[in-house]
C-alpha cells in the first residue's frame, strides 16, 4: 500500500501532463499548479529546515556567546532584505544586496578566470605538442587534426559574430571576402553545435519518457 | 560685549545702553520693531531704484521718455498759469501744501515712486514731505478763544488752492517779501493775514520732530547750540521742502509762519543737499548781519538766525518786490553787492533761476535724493540730443550685477567693433512696441537685389533614387494585407502532433511491455572509460562525494546513468558516501536515488554514507565548501554533527575526499563545481554523471583533463553496465530507447525532407 498511493499520484500526474498533448487544458493547469506549489513548499521547508534552523537557530541557543555575537551580521543582513517589501524601505536593502552580489561576483569572475578561460586556452594549444602525444601513446597527426579542428572552429565562430563590415562601391555592405568565408564555416561549426545540443535534449526527454512508461508499467505491474 | 547700535535716521554710531540716539533723539529699539512702518518724524528708508532703469525693456523706457515730455510741457503750461494768477491771490504757503492734499483726500503717499515716475507728471509736493506732522498728530495748547479759527489750520486748509508766488528772483514771495516788508512796515497787523497757529507761538506738536526743537528755539540763545536738529543739519520735515512749480511773482506774501521761532539749524551744510549748501555760500553776506530795528514780537528773528536764511533774504533785497516782503524777513540786511547768481538752466523745478550751483552739482543732488531714471524728469527743457530711446545700454550704465552677467562678445572689443546691422526703427504701438527692425520700412526700401532662384526639381543621384524607390517599395509592402493563416493547416499542425505523440507512446510502450533488450549496448566511450577506471582506481573505505544536482523531470535519466557507476563503487570499495546537493530538490532527490537503486547493498544513513542535505550560496557556497566542509555544513539533515559520523572523519578539505562525483542535469551547475572545487581537490578524480542535454557542454572540460571521467545519458549508463556486467535501469530502457530515436530519426529526415520539397515548390511558384 506505501507503493501503491505514491504510484497511483504519479500516474495520476503523469496523465494528466501528457494531456497537454490535446492542447492547453485544465488538467494540465492543475498538475502544473500542483507541481509549482509542492515545489514551492519543499522548498520552504528545506531552507528552513535545513538553513535557518541549523545554522542560526541553533547556534543562538547553543554556541558560544562570541558566535553569538558574530550572527548578528547575518540576521541584521537577513532582516533588510525583507525591506524590499516595501518600495520606501527598499533602500534599505542594498547594503545586503550588494554584500550578495559582490560575493557571488567575485567568485564566479575567479573562477571563469582560473577554472575554464585559463585552463580551456592551455588544452586548445596542447593537442599541437606532438611529443606530448607521442609520450602518450597517441597519434600526434590525428592530434594535430583534432586540434586543427578545434582551433579553425573556435575561430570560424569567433568571426561569425563580428559584425563589422565596410560599404562596397555599389553601396551594399558586405564583410570582407576572407571573413565572410570564414564565418560561413563558423556558421556550419554553430549549426552542428546547436544539434548536437538538441539531440541531447531529444535524448535526455525521450529518456524520461521511457521512465516514466516503465513507471506506470510497474504500477500497473502491482495488480 | 555688546556692538554699538546704528541709528537708522541719522547713520551714527550709540552705545547699546542707550534707548534714544543721541544724536537725533529717536529711540533705538523702537526701530527695529518698525521696519516696515513709517511713523512721523521718521525718515522712510529710501529704495534704490535707479540701477534699473538702464535694463528696463525698450517700450517702457520710451513710455517714460514721452511722460518726460509731457511733464515739462505740463510743468510749462503750470508755471505760466500760476503767473498769470499769483498776482491777484492769495495763495498758503508751500509748507501746507501736503495738508491741503491731505483735505483733498488725495493719498499721494500711497502713489509709488516708479508709478509717479510712469505718470509722467513732475515731482509732487508729497514726495518731500514724508515727515511732516499730521493734522490729528498736533495738539493746540494755550490758543486763545479769539485767536481760534474756524477749522484747525485757520481756514488755510480750506483755502482753493495753496501755490507759492515768486518774484523775480526766483525766491517766494514769503522769503523775499518778509525782509521788505521788515524794513517798510515793521509793524504789519495781525489781522491782515490768515490766522495760524504758527503765528501765536502756541503751536506745539507733541510727535515728530517739532515737538523737540520748536520749544528750545523759543527761548533766546546767543549762540546756536549744537542741537541735536542743528548737528543733522534741517528738520527733514523742512529740509525736505516741496518741490513748487511757477514763477516769481509779486503777490503778497502770507508770512504764516514765524521763522524766527523754528530752529533751522546754524549750519545746514551738514545735512543739507550740495544744492542747499552752496545756496547759503553764494548768497551769504560778506560780513556779519546788523540788528534790524523795529521788529514785531511776532516775527523778531533771533539772532541765531541760520546763515543761509539771512542770506536769502538778503539776496532778494535785489528784487524789485521788496514791499511785498514778509515781516519775518525784515531784519535781514540788503546786500546789493550779492552777485546776482547765474542762471541754471538745469535747476530744479521748485527753485527756477535761484541755486547758484552748476549742473554737475545738481546731477549730484539728484543722484544722492532720487533715483535716476527720476532725476531725468526734472529738466524743464527738452533735450534733442541724438541718443535715442533706442540706443544700447553703455556699460557705464549698467548696474555691476548686470555688467557680470553680459556675454563675452560684448565686452571683448572686436565684438564691439563688429558692424551691426540696421535695427530700423522702433515700433510704437501694437505687440511689438518697443522691437525694431521686425516689420520693413516700407514696401521697395529694402535690399533691392533680386533673390537667387532656386529649382523646384530634386537633385538626386541614381543610387539616392534607387534608394528611394527601394524604401518605397518596402513601404508598400508594409501596407499590403497579408492573408490569414488558413485553419487547414493548424488542423493539419496539430493532427501532425498527436500523429507522432501516438507513434511515440505506442512504440515505447509496446517495447517496453515486450522486455526486449535485443539492442546491441553502445560503444564505451573515452570518458565513461576513463570514469570506470577512476572508480576502479579507488581505495576501499574511501570517502566519497556525491553531488546531487539535478530536478526531478530528468531524474529518471540520470538516475539510470549514475545506478550503474555508483552500483559498481559500492559494490567494489564500499566507500564512505557524502551526500550534498546545491539544488532545493537535491537532497530529496539522493535519498530516493540511494533507496531506488543502491537498495541492494543496505547502505544505511549516518553509518555508511550522510546526507548533508542542501548547500546554499551557489558558486560562493561551493568555494566555501571546498575550502571548510565543517563550517559550511555544520550539521546533517537530521540535526546531528557530521564530522562525527564515520562518512564524515577525517575530512577538512574538499580534497581530503578520496573522489567526487558530480550528478546533474544542467552544464551550469557542472561547471561550477569544476571551476570553485576543481583546483582545490589536488589532483583527487572529479567525475560527472550528466543528462545526455548536458553532456557536449561538459565535454570540453574532460579533454582538458579538469574532469576525470564523465558518463552521459542513457547511453553512458548502458556502456557501465556493459563494462561492468551489471545488470541496471539502462539496460531496461536501452531497447525502447533505441529504437524510438531511430524511428525518431527517421521521423525528422522525412519531415525535412519534406519541407525541402515544399520549399523548392513554393519557390517555383514564386519564380512562375
Amino acid at each position: 500500500m506505501q507503493q501503491l498511493v505514491p504510484a497511483f499520484i504519479g500516474f495520476i500526474l503523469t496523465v494528466m501532463v501528457l494531456s497537454y498533448l490535446i492542447g492547453d487544458n485544465p488538467l494540465f493547469r492543475l498538475a502544473i499548479y500542483i507541481f509549482v506549489g509542492a515545489a514551492a513548499g519543499y522548498a520552504v521547508s528545506v531552507i528552513a529546515h535545513q538553513v535557518i534552523w541549523p545554522n542560526l537557530i541553533v547556534p543562538l541557543a547553543t554556541a558560544s556567546m562570541t558566535e553569538r555575537a558574530l550572527l548578528i551580521v547575518p540576521i541584521l543582513l537577513g532582516l533588510l532584505l525583507f525591506t524590499r517589501i516595501s518600495p520606501q524601505l527598499a533602500r534599505l536593502s542594498s547594503p545586503a544586496m550588494g554584500y550578495l552580489t559582490g560575493v557571488a561576483a567575485a567568485a564566479a569572475v575567479g573562477g571563469a578566470v582560473l577554472g575554464t578561460l585559463a585552463p580551456q586556452v592551455t588544452a586548445s594549444a596542447q593537442p599541437f605538442d606532438m611529443a606530448d602525444a607521442a609520450a602518450r601513446g597517441l597519434n600526434p597527426l590525428g592530434q594535430v587534426a583534432v586540434g586543427a579542428i578545434m582551433l579553425t572552429a573556435t575561430i570560424t565562430t569567433l568571426v561569425y559574430f563580428n559584425f563589422g563590415a565596410r560599404r562596397a562601391a555599389d553601396g551594399s555592405v558586405r564583410r570582407n571576402g576572407l571573413l565572410e568565408l570564414a564565418a560561413r564555416v563558423g556558421q556550419l561549426f554553430i549549426a552542428i553545435t546547436f544539434g548536437v545540443l538538441f539531440a541531447g535534449v531529444y535524448a535526455a526527454a525521450l529518456t524520461a519518457l521511457i521512465e516514466r512508461v516503465h513507471a506506470l508499467l510497474d504500477l500497473f505491474g502491482l495488480f | 560685549m555688546m556692538a554699538e547700535i546704528q541709528c537708522r535716521n541719522c547713520g551714527k554710531l550709540n552705545p547699546p545702553e542707550l534707548l534714544k540716539c543721541q544724536f537725533c533723539q529717536l529711540p533705538l529699539a523702537a526701530m527695529d520693531d518698525e521696519d516696515e512702518t513709517i511713523r512721523p518724524g521718521q525718515v522712510p528708508t529710501r529704495k534704490v531704484t535707479a540701477e534699473l532703469e538702464p535694463i528696463l525693456p525698450q517700450w517702457l523706457r520710451e513710455a517714460r521718455e514721452k511722460s518726460r515730455k509731457a511733464a515739462e510741457e505740463e510743468a510749462a503750461r503750470q508755471a505760466a498759469e500760476a503767473e498769470h494768477a499769483a498776482a491777484n491771490r492769495e495763495a498758503p504757503p508751500d509748507l501746507l501744501a501736503g495738508l491741503e492734499a491731505q483735505t483733498r483726500g488725495e493719498d499721494i503717499d500711497e502713489v509709488p515712486d516708479w508709478l509717479a515716475g510712469m505718470q509722467g507728471g513732475p515731482p509732487r509736493a508729497s514726495e518731500r514731505m514724508e515727515t511732516y506732522p499730521r493734522r490729528q498728530e498736533i495738539r493746540w495748547e494755550e490758543e486763545p478763544a479769539e485767536a481760534q479759527p474756524e477749522d484747525e489750520m485757520g481756514g488755510l486748509v480750506s483755502s482753493p488752492q495753496s501755490e507759492v508766488t515768486f518774484d523775480e528772483s526766483g525766491l517766494p514771495s514769503w522769503i523775499t517779501g518778509g525782509a521788505a516788508e521788515k524794513e517798510d512796515a515793521p509793524a504789519p497787523a495781525r489781522d491782515e493775514r490768515p490766522i495760524s497757529p504758527f503765528d501765536t507761538g502756541s503751536f506745539r506738536p507733541n510727535t515728530g520732530e517739532l515737538a523737540e526743537f520748536l520749544p528750545e528755539e523759543a527761548a533766546p540763545s546767543p549762540a546756536p547750540a549744537p542741537t541735536a536738529a542743528s548737528e543733522g543739519g534741517l528738520p527733514d520735515w523742512l529740509s525736505k521742502l516741496p518741490p513748487v512749480s511757477g514763477e516769481p511773482a509779486s503777490g503778497t506774501p502770507p508770512a504764516l509762519v514765524d521763522t524766527g521761532s523754528l530752529d533751522l539749524g546754524p549750519k545746514p551744510a551738514e545735512g543739507l543737499p550740495d544744492w542747499m549748501a552752496n545756496l547759503d555760500a553764494a548768497f551769504a553776506p560778506p560780513g556779519p548781519e546788523p540788528e534790524a530795528p523795529g521788529k514785531s514780537d511776532a516775527f523778531d528773528l533771533p539772532a541765531d538766525l541760520p546763515d543761509w536764511m539771512k542770506s536769502t533774504g538778503s539776496a532778494s533785497e535785489s528784487k524789485p518786490a521788496e514791499e511785498d516782503r514778509g515781516a519775518f524777513l525784515s531784519p535781514l540786511p540788503p546786500s546789493e553787492e550779492t552777485p546776482q547768481p547765474p542762471p541754471i538752466s538745469s535747476s530744479p523745478a521748485f527753485f527756477p533761476g535761484m541755486e547758484p550751483v552748476s549742473e554737475e552739482e545738481v546731477g549730484e543732488l539728484f543722484a544722492a535724493e532720487l533715483p535716476d531714471w527720476l532725476s531725468n524728469v526734472a529738466p524743464a527743457e527738452p533735450k534733442h540730443e541724438p541718443q535715442a530711446a533706442d540706443a544700447p545700454i553703455s556699460p557705464g550704465d549698467l548696474p555691476s550685477w548686470v555688467q557680470a552677467m553680459r556675454p563675452v562678445e560684448s565686452v571683448l572689443p572686436e565684438a564691439q567693433a563688429a558692424p551691426t546691422t540696421p535695427a530700423g526703427p522702433a515700433e510704437q504701438q501694437g505687440p511689438l512696441a518697443g522691437l525694431s527692425g521686425i516689420l520693413p520700412i516700407v514696401p521697395g526700401v529694402g535690399p533691392s537685389k533680386r533673390p537667387t532662384s532656386h529649382s523646384n526639381m530634386l537633385q538626386a543621384s541614381e543610387d539616392q533614387q534607387s534608394n528611394a524607390a527601394l524604401l518605397e517599395k518596402l513601404l508598400a509592402s508594409e501596407t499590403e494585407p497579408k492573408p490569414l493563416t488558413s485553419s487547414s493547416v493548424v488542423f493539419s499542425q496539430r493532427v501532425l502532433r498527436w500523429t507522432i505523440s501516438i507513434i511515440l507512446l505506442l512504440l515505447v510502450t509496446i517495447i517496453s511491455l515486450s522486455g526486449s533488450q535485443v539492442t546491441p549496448l553502445p560503444i564505451l566511450p573515452g570518458e565513461t572509460f576513463a570514469a570506470i577506471n577512476a572508480v576502479n582506481g579507488l581505495s576501499n573505505d574511501a570517502p566519497i562525494l556525491i553531488v546531487f544536482d539535478y530536478e526531478p523531470s530528468l531524474s529518471g535519466e540520470v538516475e539510470a546513468a549514475a545506478a550503474s557507476l555508483i552500483d559498481n563503487l559500492i559494490l567494489v570499495h564500499h566507500p564512505r558516501l557524502t551526500l550534498l546537493s546545491t539544488s532545493l530538490n537535491g537532497p530529496a532527490l539522493a535519498e530516493h536515488f540511494m533507496a531506488a537503486t543502491q537498495s541492494q547493498h543496505a547502505y544505511l544513513p549516518g553509518t555508511n554514507y550522510v546526507n548533508l542535505g542542501y548547500l546554499p550560496g551557489g558558486a560562493a557556497g561551493v568555494l566555501g565548501f571546498a575550502e571548510a566542509p565543517r563550517v559550511m555544513m555544520p550539521r546533517t539533515l537530521n540535526g546531528t554533527s557530521v564530522w562525527a559520523l564515520p562518512p564524515g572523519l577525517d575530512i577538512k578539505t574538499i580534497a581530503d575526499y578520496a573522489a567526487v562525483i558530480v550528478l546533474t542535469d544542467q552544464a551550469e551547475s557542472a561547471r561550477v563545481w569544476i571551476e570553485q572545487a576543481g583546483p582545490l581537490m589536488n589532483g583527487r578524480p572529479m567525475l560527472m554523471v550528466t543528462s545526455a542535454q548536458a553532456g557536449p557542454m561538459i565535454q570540453p572540460y574532460v579533454l582538458s583533463g579538469q574532469v576525470t571521467g564523465m558518463v552521459s545519458g542513457l547511453a553512458g549508463g548502458a556502456s557501465v553496465e556493459q563494462a561492468a556486467v551489471r545488470p541496471g535501469p539502462s539496460r531496461r530502457y536501452w531497447d525502447a530507447f533505441g529504437l524510438t530515436m531511430l524511428i525518431v530519426v527517421l521521423m525528422i529526415f522525412i519531415g525535412s525532407a519534406w519541407n525541402l520539397v515544399v520549399g523548392i515548390q513554393a519557390r517555383a511558384r514564386g519564380e512562375a
